[in-house]
């Protein structure tokens, strides 16, 4: 009997909780509607709230990689700007230079002009300690080691020194370094041509050039060694009152207390009266010479590996004996471009000097300058390199930002045609379920007794 | 006679509109059964000719009701409410770990990404300000959800206190009507309404807590929870008792009569205490032990990097974030144990990626032995691997003072007075942690982002090697002055084997082979070493040198970055579970969300069972009013009809009386 009996008042109840369930699953739904999101609490899809979260650390990570990237790029392109003013600097000294090698300038004119130069000199330390708006130096290397932060300073005595760690930081997957190595770029350089280093000691004797043509003979003659092993190579002429001769000797340990000098080859440039002039070149009858070791085992000589080109016109004197003219050659040693541009002021200001030496000594700056334009250029390329890279990765970061704005989206943004559609039903059957309602409960009994 | 038969008639089928009407009173009365009248013919009277029939009379008034539907429909609800109560708890837990924009991540990660600025810019004050905000936005967030999630906890108890306050007051209340029904049944005639309202009393009982009922044959009621404890019997009810203090596992239990004897909560079958105890004891604690160990982590990842590094100042590097206690983490059970145990995190360099989201429990089997039990997962802790890797007890042993510790999970837990065998001790290091983290610095200038020692480039470096980052690493051994050195060397010497690599204060790897040659470089890698980590990038040349070299007096670090990086790289450190410092939160959610899921299937299964249990048990004793209104029809015609019969009986004498009057 029971099989289709109705409890009215469980009919009533049941209906009614179907129907606020209804009502509940339209409100849920409206709010995802109204806020776009599928996803709203993690409980409505856990793994795509996972992935999301997930997503949405990826993106602010990039945000702050973005930063960091373009505070470096801003940093970098300062330094390409310091440097590229650095190498008109260097131009300019370098016009003042070939200017202070004429010979026709009175002392006055030199000094006037050692003076510019050394605005330039103060010109290049102030670009050299560039800082960007943070306050970080630019050619900082690996870090300034001062708490001023300027990574170059000019100490007496000693001339400009790099108070900051030397080396470069390296750029990595998504990052770039806001410094460039400045001990590379401005403080090592070596003397000279970068292998031999010319000084005049006294005299008209002028190498215009050196040649290394056997670098193996001249690394077993220890040209180039430590202190204590080291040679160093002297070039002289001599005149006994008859004759000159143009004499080379060997020095070991030159910066020693007692340097030893071993003679090793002589060549004769011929009779010399006193007061006569001889044109060395004319005298050697070529313009280069190559050095070689005929005294210590005269069946045996050995070449050293160097080639000289030497110039220079010569006068003897009343006296006789003596030392007409001599240079020194030795290895290239570490110096900075500083330290070059000083030699060239000094050697501007230097009164005592000849204007051979003075050629000399300027012809060596110029070399210097030279290595120091290169280093200059390499760096500027490198830096070029690096905002190009900073292009790139900024690219990368901004692709990956945009990947995962489209992966967030699609894990937890609603699909709005599905969502309204699925609205619609929803909203049709509740209407269906109550107009139901509404009917099938007034149907009573009741309604029809009496 | 043929008028007692009008009257049986009338008062018979009035009787029965009388039931009628209660049952039309009661429609919407919850636990009313609709009430039959059973009538009855008055046995008739043998004259002459035959039988005559006396009338009807009311045999009795019954209450449909059936056992079966009613224990299925109970129990049922049982199940239902224990699975919508931890459902609809475990919504609120899930407000206070939103996703997206206003979660925990976004603030972890908003703290760990504020190191990038100040790697780029190790000077600012700003980005260095914004660190110690992004770190105490972090602090707050963890702070305050701690505080919520200790809110609901209270709350939660006290609604499981209600609970059994409840099921007491029902119980006293079954056994009192109990003792009615028995002396209403010795009338011989079903008390239906007291009936009635004892079902309706173990209905919300069940409510509460699953019960099992059995009526004895003195129509008493005996109920039983738990399988086989006696809640209800005749008339005398035992009490529920709750208590959080006897547990060896640090669970709220409730106890049978008294505490001690604890109800198994496996076996309670359902009802709405099993569901807010088990949120209580497992979906809280779970989630404040997995807040607890990521603050717990954080912290220990950041002060022990921090102390690596060198503020503005030049001065070392101080705690970050202040350093947490265990105060509270170690529950002795039974008080009079003189074992006295304290927790602290282990010294060791990977303690901090090593802890668990669990609690422990301690045994004592010995002065100084102990077996301790990992609950997460029930691992018992093996002394010989330092890990949780036995399913059956193990035991470990207390050194003598100083080694007097045990260390597991990246925890220490130290014994500074030995207990009696069978002591037990709950550990519940994560518990609280969220809420003691705080930043500990005060000034911009205190973060510690330079590196205590500095690496420089040789005079005759080519420069094509480039240095990605220099740092301490936290727990790493004391720094020695170190030259990196690259080289091309014969070894063993004029073997005729070369070899590239460096060298590490002039030394090759001993371990290599052959033993002493240089170590090989992998650009990118960190080489570890004396005390640092260098990472160098590029191709490297032979000669080549790196200095590694404290600095020394009247050198400023003010532009150096190391440790910053260092600090900045701890996001992508596998710190917690195989997720990265930065993916940390994703566990907590998950485990949140996760288990909502299954509650939420669980409830709406359950409660879809139960309305149609309770549909069919209510479809078989409820109220139908159309029903209702055709028996209305039925005996009111019936009553109209007895009275019709009484009327022809007036009018039958009347005739006779004016045939024969006068």
């Amino acid at each position: 009997m029971s099989l289709y009996r109705v409890s009215t008042a469980n009919s009533f109840d049941a209906t009614i909780n179907r129907i606020v369930q209804r009502g509940a699953d339209l409100s849920s739904l409206q709010e995802k509607l109204a806020s776009g999101k599928r996803v709203l609490k993690a409980s409505d899809d856990p793994v795509a709230a996972t992935l999301a979260e997930r997503e949405s650390n990826r993106l602010m990570r990039n945000e702050a990689d973005l930063r960091a990237l373009e505070r470096s790029r801003s940093s970098l392109e300062q330094a390409e700007s310091a440097i590229g003013q650095m190498g008109d600097v260097l131009i300019r000294f370098k016009e003042l230079l070939v200017q202070g090698g004429n010979p026709t300038l009175s002392a006055s004119d030199r000094r006037s002009l050692a003076n510019e130069l050394r605005g330039l000199r103060d010109q290049l330390l102030n670009l050299s300690n560039t800082k960007d708006a943070e306050g970080n130096a630019l050619l900082g290397g690996l870090g300034p080691l001062v708490s001023s932060g300027k990574p170059f300073a000019d100490v007496f005595p000693g001339g400009v020194q790099y108070q900051a760690l030397a080396g470069q930081a390296a750029a990595t997957e998504v990052s770039l370094p806001n410094r460039v190595n400045g001990d590379f770029a401005l403080m090592r350089i070596g003397s000279g041509d970068g292998l031999v280093q010319v000084d005049n000691q006294s005299g008209n004797l002028l190498v215009q050039s050196t040649t290394v043509t056997n670098m193996t003979a001249l690394m077993d003659s220890r040209f180039f060694a430590d202190d204590a092993t080291k040679t160093s190579l002297s070039v002289s002429v001599d005149w006994d009152g008859a004759f000159a001769n143009l004499r080379i000797a060997q020095i070991t340990d030159p910066n020693g207390p007692s340097p030893t000098v071993a003679p090793i080859q002589t060549i004769p440039l011929g009779p010399l009266a006193a007061g006569q002039t001889i044109n060395l070149q004319q005298a050697l009858g070529s313009s280069s010479i190559a050095i070689t070791d005929q005294l210590t085992d005269p069946l045996n000589p050995v070449p050293l590996g160097l080639q000289l080109t030497l110039q220079g016109s010569i006068t003897a004197p009343a006296t006789s004996p003596a030392v007409l003219s001599e240079i020194t050659l030795s290895a290239s040693e570490p110096t900075n471009l500083f330290a070059s541009l000083q030699r060239a002021i000094d050697t501007l200001e230097d009164p005592g000097l000849n204007s051979t030496g003075r050629t000399q000594e300027l012809g060596r700056v110029h070399q210097e300058m030279q290595t120091g334009q290169d280093r200059l250029l390499l760096v500027r390329g490198r830096l070029g390199e690096l905002l190009r890279r900073a292009d790139s990765i900024e690219g990368l970061l901004q692709d990956r930002a945009v990947a995962g704005q489209k992966a967030l989206s699609d894990l937890t943004d609603l699909d709005l045609v599905k969502g309204i559609s699925d609205f619609q039903t929803q909203q049709l059957g509740q209407q269906a379920a109550l107009q139901s309602y509404a009917q099938v409960q007034r149907l009573s009994l009741f309604q029809y007794i009496a | 006679m043929s008028f007692n038969i009008g009257v049986s008639a009338l008062t018979a089928n009035q009787a029965a509109l009388q039931v009628v009407g209660h049952n039309i009173a009661n429609a919407n009365t919850p636990g009313y059964s609709r009430q039959n009248i059973s009538l009855e013919q008055i046995a008739g009277q043998r004259l002459g000719n035959g039988f005559f029939g006396k009338g009807v009379t009311v045999a009795s008034v019954e209450r449909a009701y059936s056992q079966f539907l009613t224990r299925e429909a109970n129990l049922s609800k049982a199940a239902a409410e224990a699975a919508s109560s931890r459902y609809q708890r475990l919504q609120s837990l899930e407000e206070l770990f939103p996703i997206g924009e206003t979660g925990l991540g976004q603030q972890l990660n908003g703290y760990l990404n504020a190191w990038a600025d100040v790697v780029a810019s190790p000077t600012n004050q700003t980005a260095r300000g914004v660190v110690l905000t992004r770190a105490d936005e972090f602090a707050n967030r963890l702070n305050q959800t701690d505080q919520l999630l200790d809110e609901m906890r209270t709350t939660t108890r006290i609604q499981i206190e209600t609970g059994i306050e409840q099921a007491n007051r029902i119980g006293k209340s079954i056994a009192e009507i109990n003792q009615r029904v028995t002396a209403a049944f010795s009338t011989g005639r079903p008390p239906n309404d007291l009936l009635d309202q004892r079902d309706l009393l173990v209905a919300e009982l069940n409510q509460i807590m699953q019960v099992t009922t059995l009526e004895m044959d003195d129509r008493s009621l005996t109920v039983f929870v738990a399988g086989s404890l006696p809640l209800v019997m005749a008339n005398q009810a035992t009490s529920l008792v709750g208590s959080d203090s006897i547990d060896k596992e640090g669970r709220y239990t409730i106890g049978f009569g008294n505490a001690q004897n604890v109800i198994n909560d496996t076996l309670m079958g359902g009802g709405e205490l099993k569901g807010t105890l088990s949120f209580y004891n497992d979906d809280v604690a779970n989630v404040r032990n997995q807040l607890g160990r990521i603050a717990l982590t954080t912290i220990e990842l950041t002060n022990r990097q921090h102390h690596q590094g060198l503020d503005l100042n030049g001065n070392p590097g101080v705690d970050f974030f202040r350093p947490v206690t265990f105060q509270n983490a170690v529950i002795k059970l039974d008080q009079a144990s003189p074992a006295a145990l304290a927790l602290s995190v282990s010294p060791s360099a990977d303690a901090p990626t090593r802890f668990q989201a669990s609690d422990y429990a301690v045994r004592y089997v010995g002065t100084d032995q102990v077996q301790i039990q990992r609950l997460s997962d029930g691992a018992f802790f093996d002394p010989v691997s330092q890990a949780f890797a036995s399913s059956t007890p193990l035991t470990a042993t207390f050194a003598a003072a100083p080694a007097n510790f045990i260390e597991f999970d990246g925890l220490r837990l130290t014994q500074t007075a030995s207990g009696n065998a069978n002591d037990q001790i709950v550990l519940k290091p994560m518990t609280g942690i969220a809420n003691q983290v705080k930043v500990a610095l005060t000034s911009p200038s205190q973060l510690a982002i330079a590196s205590p020692v500095l690496v420089e480039a040789g005079a005759d470096n080519s420069d094509n090697l480039q240095v990605e980052s220099l740092f301490r690493p936290a727990a790493s051994p004391a720094f020695v002055p170190t030259t990196i050195s690259f080289v091309r060397s014969e070894v063993p010497p004029s073997s005729g084997n070369f070899f590239e690599g460096y060298l590490v204060n002039g030394a090759g790897d001993l371990g290599g082979t052959p033993p002493g040659r240089p170590f090989p470089f992998v650009s990118g890698q960190p080489i570890v070493v004396n005390g640092f980590s260098l990472t160098l990038r590029g191709q490297p040349a032979v000669d080549d040198a790196f200095t590694v070299r404290s600095p020394t007096s009247g050198e400023s670090t003010r532009q150096n970055a190391g440790n910053g990086q260092a600090l900045l790289a701890l996001r992508d450190l596998g710190a917690i579970d195989g997720y990265t410092l930065s993916d940390g939160y994703i566990p907590v959610f998950a485990a949140v969300s996760s288990s909502i899921q299954v509650a939420k299937t669980n409830a709406e299964f359950t409660n879809r069972v139960a309305e149609q249990t309770e549909s069919r048990r209510a479809n078989q004793v409820g109220v139908n009013l159309d029903e209702e209104a055709a028996r209305l029809l039925q005996y009111q015609q019936a009553y109209q009809s007895a009275a019709k019969y009484l009327q022809s009986l007036q009018s039958n004498f009347d005739t006779l009386l004016s045939a024969v009057g006068r």
